[in-house]
Protein backbone atom coordinates (compact mmCIF):
# COMPACT_ATOMS: atom_id res chain seq x y z
CA UNK A 1 0.00 0.00 0.00
CA UNK A 2 1.28 3.42 -0.74
CA UNK A 3 -0.14 6.73 0.26
CA UNK A 4 1.73 9.34 -1.70
CA UNK A 5 3.29 8.39 -5.00
CA UNK A 6 2.68 5.77 -7.69
CA UNK A 7 4.68 2.68 -6.76
CA UNK A 8 6.21 2.35 -10.23
CA UNK A 9 8.06 5.63 -9.96
CA UNK A 10 11.68 5.81 -8.88
CA UNK A 11 12.81 8.03 -6.06
CA UNK A 12 14.91 10.66 -7.71
CA UNK A 13 15.18 14.37 -7.99
CA UNK A 14 16.20 15.75 -11.35
CA UNK A 15 19.70 15.86 -9.90
CA UNK A 16 21.25 17.62 -12.87
CA UNK A 17 21.57 21.07 -11.38
CA UNK A 18 24.80 21.31 -9.46
CA UNK A 19 27.39 23.97 -8.91
CA UNK A 20 30.14 23.91 -11.49
CA UNK A 21 32.67 25.01 -8.89
CA UNK A 22 32.59 24.58 -5.11
CA UNK A 23 32.14 28.25 -4.21
CA UNK A 24 33.24 31.62 -5.49
CA UNK A 25 36.69 32.54 -4.17
CA UNK A 26 35.20 35.51 -2.40
CA UNK A 27 32.60 33.39 -0.61
CA UNK A 28 35.13 30.70 0.24
CA UNK A 29 37.53 33.18 1.82
CA UNK A 30 34.73 34.83 3.79
CA UNK A 31 33.49 31.44 4.97
CA UNK A 32 36.98 30.43 6.06
CA UNK A 33 37.36 33.69 7.93
CA UNK A 34 33.97 33.27 9.58
CA UNK A 35 34.59 29.61 10.42
CA UNK A 36 37.98 30.33 11.98
CA UNK A 37 37.08 33.33 14.10
CA UNK A 38 34.75 34.30 16.90
CA UNK A 39 33.28 37.53 15.70
CA UNK A 40 31.79 40.36 17.70
CA UNK A 41 30.75 43.92 17.05
CA UNK A 42 30.84 46.53 19.81
CA UNK A 43 29.05 49.83 19.44
CA UNK A 44 30.44 52.66 21.57
CA UNK A 45 28.11 55.27 23.13
CA UNK A 46 29.20 57.68 20.39
CA UNK A 47 28.08 55.17 17.78
CA UNK A 48 31.52 54.01 16.74
CA UNK A 49 31.62 50.44 15.52
CA UNK A 50 34.45 48.32 16.90
CA UNK A 51 34.90 44.97 15.24
CA UNK A 52 36.64 42.08 16.91
CA UNK A 53 37.67 38.77 15.36
CA UNK A 54 39.35 36.32 17.70
CA UNK A 55 40.94 33.30 16.11
CA UNK A 56 39.30 30.14 17.34
CA UNK A 57 41.70 27.98 19.28
CA UNK A 58 42.59 24.59 17.91
CA UNK A 59 40.70 22.05 20.02
CA UNK A 60 43.72 19.72 19.86
CA UNK A 61 45.97 22.25 21.58
CA UNK B 1 26.79 37.24 17.55
CA UNK B 2 23.89 35.87 15.57
CA UNK B 3 20.97 34.48 17.54
CA UNK B 4 17.44 33.26 17.02
CA UNK B 5 14.99 36.14 17.14
CA UNK B 6 13.23 36.32 20.53
CA UNK B 7 10.40 38.58 21.75
CA UNK B 8 12.83 40.36 24.08
CA UNK B 9 14.87 41.55 21.09
CA UNK B 10 11.92 43.36 19.50
CA UNK B 11 12.45 46.70 21.30
CA UNK B 12 15.96 46.74 19.76
CA UNK B 13 14.50 46.64 16.25
CA UNK B 14 12.69 49.99 16.64
CA UNK B 15 15.48 52.02 15.03
CA UNK B 16 16.44 49.40 12.47
CA UNK B 17 16.90 51.02 9.05
CA UNK B 18 18.26 49.00 6.15
CA UNK B 19 17.05 51.45 3.54
CA UNK B 20 14.31 49.03 2.52
CA UNK B 21 11.01 49.79 4.23
CA UNK B 22 9.54 46.34 3.64
CA UNK B 23 12.53 44.57 5.19
CA UNK B 24 12.57 47.01 8.13
CA UNK B 25 8.87 46.52 8.82
CA UNK B 26 9.22 42.75 8.60
CA UNK B 27 11.71 42.77 11.46
CA UNK B 28 9.79 45.30 13.56
CA UNK B 29 6.53 43.42 13.17
CA UNK B 30 5.48 40.28 15.03
CA UNK B 31 5.77 38.37 11.71
CA UNK B 32 9.49 38.13 12.43
CA UNK B 33 8.53 35.73 15.21
CA UNK B 34 5.94 33.80 13.22
CA UNK B 35 7.20 30.29 12.42
CA UNK B 36 4.57 29.99 9.70
CA UNK B 37 6.48 32.56 7.68
CA UNK B 38 10.01 31.52 8.51
CA UNK B 39 12.62 31.60 11.20
CA UNK B 40 14.42 34.85 11.97
CA UNK B 41 18.04 35.21 13.09
CA UNK B 42 19.38 38.54 14.33
CA UNK B 43 22.96 39.82 14.20
CA UNK B 44 23.39 41.63 17.52
CA UNK B 45 26.09 43.87 18.88
CA UNK B 46 28.29 42.35 21.60
CA UNK B 47 26.24 43.82 24.46
CA UNK B 48 22.94 43.01 22.70
CA UNK B 49 21.98 46.68 22.59
CA UNK B 50 21.68 47.04 18.83
CA UNK B 51 20.56 45.01 15.83
CA UNK B 52 23.20 45.04 13.08
CA UNK B 53 21.21 42.91 10.68
CA UNK B 54 18.92 39.92 10.34
CA UNK B 55 17.84 37.15 8.01
CA UNK B 56 14.80 34.94 7.83
CA UNK B 57 14.74 31.38 6.47
CA UNK B 58 11.84 29.37 5.10
CA UNK B 59 11.39 26.56 2.62
CA UNK B 60 10.27 26.21 -0.96
CA UNK B 61 10.95 24.30 -4.15
CA UNK B 62 12.72 25.01 -7.39
CA UNK B 63 10.79 23.80 -10.41
CA UNK B 64 10.95 23.53 -14.16
CA UNK B 65 8.18 24.77 -16.40
CA UNK B 66 7.19 21.96 -18.76
CA UNK B 67 4.20 23.14 -20.71
CA UNK B 68 1.34 23.28 -18.27
CA UNK B 69 3.22 21.24 -15.66
CA UNK B 70 5.79 22.30 -13.13
CA UNK B 71 8.30 19.54 -12.45
CA UNK B 72 10.30 19.74 -9.25
CA UNK B 73 14.08 20.10 -9.46
CA UNK B 74 14.44 19.92 -5.71
CA UNK B 75 13.55 21.40 -2.35
CA UNK B 76 14.98 24.72 -1.27
CA UNK B 77 15.84 26.65 1.82
CA UNK B 78 14.58 30.09 0.91
CA UNK B 79 16.10 33.27 2.30
CA UNK B 80 12.91 35.24 2.85
CA UNK B 81 14.71 38.32 4.09
CA UNK B 82 18.30 39.50 4.52
CA UNK B 83 19.15 43.01 5.63
CA UNK B 84 21.91 45.01 7.32
CA UNK B 85 21.28 48.36 8.99
CA UNK B 86 22.56 51.27 6.87
CA UNK B 87 24.90 52.28 9.72
CA UNK B 88 26.84 49.06 9.23
CA UNK B 89 26.55 48.42 5.50
CA UNK B 90 29.94 49.90 4.63
CA UNK B 91 31.82 48.85 7.72
CA UNK B 92 34.82 46.77 6.68
CA UNK B 93 35.39 43.91 9.04
CA UNK B 94 38.66 42.68 7.72
CA UNK B 95 40.98 43.51 4.88
CA UNK B 96 43.27 40.81 3.54
CA UNK B 97 46.86 41.37 2.45
CA UNK B 98 45.58 41.26 -1.12
CA UNK B 99 43.24 44.15 -0.30
CA UNK B 100 40.05 42.11 -0.27
CA UNK B 101 37.50 43.53 2.11
CA UNK B 102 35.09 41.57 4.26
CA UNK B 103 31.91 43.41 5.08
CA UNK B 104 29.39 42.59 7.77
CA UNK B 105 26.97 41.49 5.05
CA UNK B 106 29.48 38.80 4.00
CA UNK B 107 29.91 37.70 7.60
CA UNK B 108 26.14 37.42 8.04
CA UNK B 109 25.72 35.53 4.77
CA UNK B 110 28.48 33.12 5.85
CA UNK B 111 26.51 32.44 9.03
CA UNK B 112 23.33 32.02 7.00
CA UNK B 113 24.90 29.52 4.58
CA UNK B 114 26.53 27.59 7.41
CA UNK B 115 23.17 27.36 9.17
CA UNK B 116 21.51 26.17 5.97
CA UNK B 117 24.12 23.43 5.60
CA UNK B 118 23.46 22.40 9.20
CA UNK B 119 19.70 22.31 8.61
CA UNK B 120 20.21 20.21 5.48
CA UNK B 121 22.48 17.74 7.24
CA UNK B 122 20.40 17.42 10.39
CA UNK B 123 16.79 18.43 9.87
CA UNK B 124 15.36 19.12 6.42
CA UNK B 125 16.81 17.96 3.11
CA UNK B 126 17.18 20.49 0.33
CA UNK B 127 18.99 20.83 -2.97
CA UNK B 128 19.15 24.60 -3.33
CA UNK B 129 19.20 27.93 -1.59
CA UNK B 130 16.90 30.47 -3.21
CA UNK B 131 16.14 34.13 -2.69
CA UNK B 132 14.60 37.11 -4.42
CA UNK B 133 17.23 39.83 -4.60
CA UNK B 134 16.54 43.53 -4.58
CA UNK B 135 18.35 45.57 -7.19
CA UNK B 136 20.85 46.64 -4.53
CA UNK B 137 21.48 43.08 -3.37
CA UNK B 138 21.85 41.45 -6.78
CA UNK B 139 25.57 42.12 -7.25
CA UNK B 140 26.36 41.05 -3.71
CA UNK B 141 24.70 37.67 -4.20
CA UNK B 142 26.39 37.16 -7.58
CA UNK B 143 29.75 37.78 -5.93
CA UNK B 144 28.85 35.24 -3.29
CA UNK B 145 28.12 32.50 -5.83
CA UNK B 146 24.37 32.84 -6.37
CA UNK B 147 23.16 32.79 -9.95
CA UNK B 148 20.16 33.83 -11.98
CA UNK B 149 17.63 31.12 -12.72
CA UNK B 150 18.21 29.16 -15.90
CA UNK B 151 15.62 29.13 -18.64
CA UNK B 152 12.37 27.45 -17.55
CA UNK B 153 13.38 27.44 -13.88
CA UNK B 154 10.85 28.94 -11.54
CA UNK B 155 9.95 29.22 -7.87
CA UNK B 156 7.05 30.92 -6.20
CA UNK B 157 7.26 34.50 -5.03
CA UNK B 158 5.58 36.38 -2.24
CA UNK B 159 3.54 39.35 -3.40
CA UNK B 160 6.18 41.64 -1.92
CA UNK B 161 8.92 40.00 -4.00
CA UNK B 162 7.37 40.51 -7.44
CA UNK B 163 9.79 43.25 -8.47
CA UNK B 164 12.83 41.31 -7.20
CA UNK B 165 15.27 39.14 -9.13
CA UNK B 166 15.01 35.40 -8.38
CA UNK B 167 18.38 33.76 -7.72
CA UNK B 168 19.55 30.34 -6.64
CA UNK B 169 22.57 28.49 -5.26
CA UNK B 170 22.89 24.71 -5.74
CA UNK B 171 24.05 22.96 -2.58
CA UNK B 172 25.44 19.95 -4.44
CA UNK B 173 28.82 20.29 -6.11
CA UNK B 174 29.79 18.57 -9.35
Amino acid sequence: MNYAIPSNRSFSTKGTVVRKKPMTDSMRRQREFYDNHDISVRITPSGECILKATKKEDKND
Amino acid sequence: MIKSMLPEFQPLTKGFNSGNEYLDNFLKNSVALDPALGKTYVFLSEDESDVIGYYNLGTGSLEENQGTDRIKYGGTIHINAFAIDIKYQNVVFNETVAGEKFYLSGIMLSDCMKRIEYIRENHVGASFVTLNATEDGRRFYLRMGFDYLEENMIFSKEESEVSCVPMYFPLDVE
